[in-house]
C-alpha cells in the first residue's frame, strides 16, 4: 500500500547490482526519482509516494523506506540521523565525525602557478587540506588545461586536494577530469541544468548558498545533485542579502545551526566576503565551528588584505586561527586536522561508548566531551588492613595486603559526570608513590596516562547487574540518587603486577542529556 | 561635538571608559567574563518568575531578565503586566540578590523602571526613539541597548551616541538579529556586528540567541558561536513551561534545560579563552 507522503528507500550501498535493479522495478510504481543518489557508505533512492513497506523492505538491498515530510527528501536528517561524511580522498573526510576542514581558497589569475608554489606548504603546514582556485575555465578566465593541471600538481606536492569551480555546464568536463572537488557558486544556486549534470559526476560537490536563497531552496538545490545520482554533496553558507545594501553578505550563523538540525550532509562556513574588516574573518570561522560547522572555505594570501572580493588572510594569521580552533572545536566535540587521534579516537555518542572508550582514562574521555577537564572531588578515602580486606578484591589483591580505597568523583560546574571507586594496593607499590597518592598530590587520571601502566580484565554493566558493586557505590555516596548508572570495573598493573582496581559509574540521566546537547541526533541512551 | 563611541569605520575606537560597565556589582565588557541574563520573555506571575530565576541563578546568570511592560507585534496581544510585573522582579531579584534587566517602552515608563531595576532596556523597536533614548540614559541607570529590527550597526552606535552626549555612558549594547527574506528562523543574527562593534567601540556587546533565531532548537549553537565570536555576554529567554509561555514559547530554553545549557556555554568561553562568571 502507499499513502501520498513521500520517502526514500535508504539501500545497502554494497548491495549487488542486480539486487539495486530489483529494487528498482519494485519502486517504479511510487514515483521514483531518476537515479539512485550515492554518497560514501551509503544509497538512497527517493520516492513520490510512501511505498509499501512490507514489499520493499523483504528485498536485500533495502536498509529502511522512511516517510518524509519535508520538501526535500534525501538530504534530510530523518533518512540518517549520523551526519554523513563526504570522502575527499586525498584528505580527510568532510563531516559526520572528521577533522574540521580546512579549504583555502586562493583567487584564480594569469600566474596562480607561482603564488600557489609559494602558499602551499604552508597551507599544507597550517592544516589546509584543500586549496580552492576559483573558476579557471569560466569565460573570460584565461585559464588553459595545462596551467590548471601544473596548478593541480603542485597542490598534490603538498597533499592538498584541488577544488575548482564550475560556473556553466561546458566547464565540468575538463575541471571534473583535473580537480578533486567541484564547487557552484552562490550565483549559481539554482542553475538547475548545472546542478543535473553535477549530479552524474562522481566528484565531491561544495554547494554555495545563494544570496537570496532561502535555507529550504538551499537544500532543494542540493536535492537536485543528490537525484541524479550523487551524494557526495556539501553545503557551503556564504552570507545573504539583507536590507543594508550597503554592507557586505550577511554571514548567516543561523543557517549553519538550523542545517546541522534538518540535514545530515556537511555543512561548512566561506566568511571571507561577510566580513567587514580582516579582524572579523577569526571571529566568524570560529563562530561557524562553534555552531556546528564540518568546515571552513577561507580566502587565504601571501599577507592579510581587504579588498572589494573580500578579505584574503595571510598565512600567520590562517595558522594562528586554526591553532585558536582547537579547543573551540574540541569543546563541540570535534578536532582540528593534524589533532593526534583525530581519525582514530571518535567523540562518544552514547554513554556507553564514553566507559567503553578503554584506551583513554575516564578524565580523558570526560575531557573530550566537554571541552574542558572536569573537576576531580575526593569524596572519601580510607585505609583496609588485613583482615578486613573484602573478598570482592581477592584477587587480583591477596588477604594480606594493606589497601588504600578511594571514593571520588568528576564533576562540570554543579553537574556530577561520574562516581568512582579506586583501591590501589599499596603492599605492592613504591611507598613514595603510596604517599603521594594517600596524600592526594597525585591522583589516579594522572597515573594512568603513564605508558608503563596496563589497563586490563575491563567488565561493564548497569545498575542492574551490578551486584555488590551497587552496595559499595551506595555505601559510599550516601544519601545520592544513584540509578541509572552505567559501570566499568577494570584492573591496572604495573610491570605486570595487579596494583589497582578500579569501578566508574556513569550516570545515564545526565549523560543522555549532555551527549544529546552535544550531539543530538547521534545521541542515544544506552 | 560631544566625544562619543561612533567613529569612522576603521578608525580607533573612541573611548568612553575603560571598556566596562558595571551593572549591581557585576562588569560587563573588556577583561570581564561572559555574562548571561536570563529570565522570561514576560513576567506572569510571582511564581512563574521566580522558578525561572531559581533556574537561572543556579546555572550561573549574572543577572534576570523580564518583561512587564511589553512591546507586542498584535495589540491583542499579552501585554505584560506592567507595574505589577515590576514589583515581582524586584522581590524575587532581592531574595536572589541578582539584579533586573527590564524594558521601559516610552519615556513616562523610564522613571518607574529605573526605580525598580537596575538596568533600563530599550527594545529593538524603540531603537530610534530619541526621546526615550534621552530620557533612558538621564535616568542615571545603565541602559541595555537592543539593535533595531533592521538597523545598521552604525545606527545603533548612533543611538548610542544619543544616550553619551546625555552624559550615560554605561551602554550595554545587544545584537539580536534582523529581518531577512528567510521564513524558518524569526531573525537573523549578524555574527560579524559582534567584532566589527568591538573593534569601533567600547562598548561591551551582547548578543540574544533567543530573538536572533525564535527557535530554542538554535539558542545553544548560536550561543556558542557569539561566545566563540568574543561576545560580552547572552541574554537568553528561559521559561519553566514554555509550551504555556504567554510570549516567545518558541524561544525559550526550559528552565531544567538552562544548567546544561549553561556547562556547554562555560565550556565553550573556557576553549576561547574566557571565563563565565555569574
Amino acid at each position: 500500500m502507499s499513502d501520498p507522503t513521500p520517502s526514500v528507500i535508504v539501500l545497502d550501498p554494497d548491495a549487488p547490482a542486480h539486487e539495486i535493479e530489483r529494487v528498482r522495478e519494485a519502486a517504479a510504481a511510487f514515483q521514483p526519482a531518476q537515479s539512485i543518489a550515492r554518497g560514501d557508505g551509503w544509497a538512497a533512492l527517493a520516492l513520490g509516494l510512501t511505498a509499501d513497506r512490507e514489499l520493499l523492505e523483504r528485498l536485500s538491498a533495502v536498509r529502511r523506506v522512511v516517510p518524509i515530510d519535508a520538501p526535500y527528501r534525501i538530504a534530510s536528517k530523518k533518512v540518517f540521523d549520523e551526519a554523513t561524511p563526504v570522502d575527499l580522498g586525498r584528505t580527510d573526510a568532510v563531516g559526520g565525525r572528521a577533522p574540521i576542514a580546512v579549504m583555502a581558497g586562493s583567487r584564480w589569475a594569469a600566474g596562480s602557478e607561482v603564488r600557489l608554489a609559494a602558499l602551499a606548504p604552508l597551507l599544507a603546514e597550517a592544516g589546509c587540506g584543500v586549496v580552492h582556485i576559483g573558476a579557471p575555465f569560466a569565460a573570460g578566465s584565461g585559464g588553459t588545461v595545462a596551467a590548471v593541471r601544473r596548478l593541480r600538481d603542485v597542490a598534490h606536492e603538498h597533499d592538498l586536494a584541488l577544488s575548482l569551480e564550475v560556473s556553466s555546464p561546458a566547464e565540468i568536463a575538463d575541471a571534473g577530469a583535473i580537480a578533486d572537488l567541484l564547487v557552484v557558486g552562490s550565483h549559481n544556486m539554482q542553475d538547475f541544468t548545472l546542478l543535473r549534470e553535477l549530479g552524474g559526476c562522481d566528484l565531491a560537490v561544495v554547494l554555495k548558498r545563494g544570496a537570496g536563497a532561502t535555507v529550504e531552496e538551499f537544500l532543494l538545490a542540493a536535492e537536485y545533485v543528490l537525484t541524479h545520482g550523487n551524494g557526495r554533496v556539501i553545503l557551503c553558507e556564504a552570507g545573504i542579502r539583507t536590507f543594508d545594501a550597503l554592507a557586505k553578505p550577511r554571514f548567516e550563523i543561523n543557517a549553519i545551526a538550523l542545517l546541522k538540525q534538518l540535514t545530515h550532509l556537511p555543512v561548512i562556513a566561506d566568511p571571507s566576503r561577510c566580513a567587514p574588516s580582516g579582524a572579523a574573518i577569526p571571529a566568524l570561522a570560529k563562530g561557524a565551528v562553534a555552531a556546528g560547522a564540518d568546515g571552513l572555505l577561507l580566502d587565504v594570501g601571501t599577507e592579510t588584505i581587504h579588498d572589494p572580493g573580500g578579505v584574503l588572510i595571510g598565512p600567520e594569521t590562517l595558522q594562528r586561527l586554526l591553532a585558536e580552533l582547537r579547543p573551540i572545536a574540541r569543546a563541540v566535540g570535534r578536532v582540528m586536522p593534524g589533532h593526534p587521534g583525530g581519525e582514530t579516537v571518535p567523540v562518544p555518542t552514547t554513554t556507553d561508548q564514553v566507559l567503553r572508550r578503554t584506551d583513554r582514562t575516564l578524565a580523558q574521555v570526560l575531557e573530550w566531551v566537554i571541552g574542558a577537564p572536569p573537576q576531580l572531588d575526593v569524596i572519601d578515602q580510607w585505609r583496609i588492613e588485613p583482615p578486613a580486606v573484602p573478598s570482592a578484591l581477592v584477587p587480583p589483591f591477596e588477604p594480606g595486603d594493606s589497601i588504600l580505597a578511594r571514593c571520588t568523583g568528576y564533576r562540570t560546574g554543579d553537574v556530577r559526570l561520574s562516581r568512582n571507586l579506586a583501591f590501589v594496593n599499596l603492599s605492592r607499590i613504591d611507598p613514595t608513590l603510596g604517599a603521594l597518592l594517600a596524600s592526594e598530590q597525585v591522583n589516579l587520571g594522572q597515573l594512568f596516562v603513564d605508558p608503563r601502566i596496563s589497563k586490563l580484565g575491563f567488565e561493564f554493566g548497569t545498575d542492574l547487574d551490578a551486584g555488590d558493586i551497587h552496595d559499595t557505590l551506595a555505601r559510599c555516596f550516601p544519601g545520592e540518587d544513584l540509578r541509572p548508572y552505567l559501570w566499568r570495573r577494570y584492573h591496572a598493573t604495573i610491570e605486570g603486577r595487579v596494583v589497582f582496581v578500579v569501578i566508574e559509574s556513569l550516570p545515564v540521566s545526565t549523560w543522555g542529556r549532555l551527549l544529546r546537547t552535544m550531539a543530538p541526533a547521534a545521541a542515544e541512551m544506552t | 561635538m560631544t566625544p562619543g563611541v561612533l567613529g569612522p569605520a576603521g578608525a580607533p575606537p573612541i573611548a568612553p571608559g575603560a571598556g566596562v560597565v558595571t551593572v549591581a556589582g557585576i562588569g560587563f565588557g573588556r577583561g570581564c567574563p561572559v555574562r548571561v541574563i536570563a529570565g522570561p520573555c514576560s513576567v506572569e506571575s510571582l511564581e512563574q518568575f521566580r522558578e525561572t530565576a531559581q533556574a537561572a541563578k543556579a546555572g550561573g546568570a549574572a543577572l534576570l531578565r523580564g518583561g512587564a511592560f511589553k512591546p507586542r507585534t498584535s495589540p491583542y496581544s499579552f501585554q505584560g503586566l506592567g507595574r505589577a510585573g515590576l514589583e515581582i522582579m524586584r522581590s524575587v531579584g532581592d531574595e536572589l540578590g541578582l539584579g533586573i534587566v527590564t524594558e521601559a517602552m516610552s519615556p513616562d515608563e523610564v522613571s518607574l523602571v529605573a526605580e525598580m531595576a537596575d538596568v533600563v532596556q530599550i527594545g529593538a523597536r524603540n531603537m530610534d526613539n530619541r526621546a526615550l533614548l534621552e530620557s533612558a540614559a538621564a535616568s542615571g541607570r545603565p541602559v541595555l541597548l537592543k539593535r533595531g529590527l533592521t538597523a545598521t550597526v552604525d545606527e545603533l552606535l548612533r543611538a548610542a551616541d544619543v544616550m553619551i552626549a546625555a552624559g550615560n555612558e554605561r551602554i550595554l549594547l545587544c545584537e539580536r538579529g534582523s529581518r531577512t527574506f528567510e521564513p524558518s528562523t524569526r531573525n537573523s543574527l549578524d555574527l560579524a556586528a559582534v567584532p566589527e562593534i568591538s573593534q569601533r567601540s567600547d562598548l561591551p556587546v551582547l548578543v540574544d540567541p533567543s530573538h536572533a533565531t525564535g527557535r530554542a532548537d538554535l539558542v545553544t549553537p548560536v550561543s556558542l558561536a557569539a561566545i566563540a565570536a568574543g561576545a560580552d555576554g547572552l541574554l537568553v529567554e528561559v521559561h519553566p513551561d514554555p509550551a504555556r509561555a504567554l510570549s516567545d514559547g518558541a524561544q525559550s530554553l526550559r528552565a531544567d534545560a538552562f544548567g546544561a545549557f549553561m556547562d556547554r556555554a562555560r565550556a565553550m568561553a573556557a576553549a576561547a579563552g574566557r571565563t563565565m562568571g555569574p
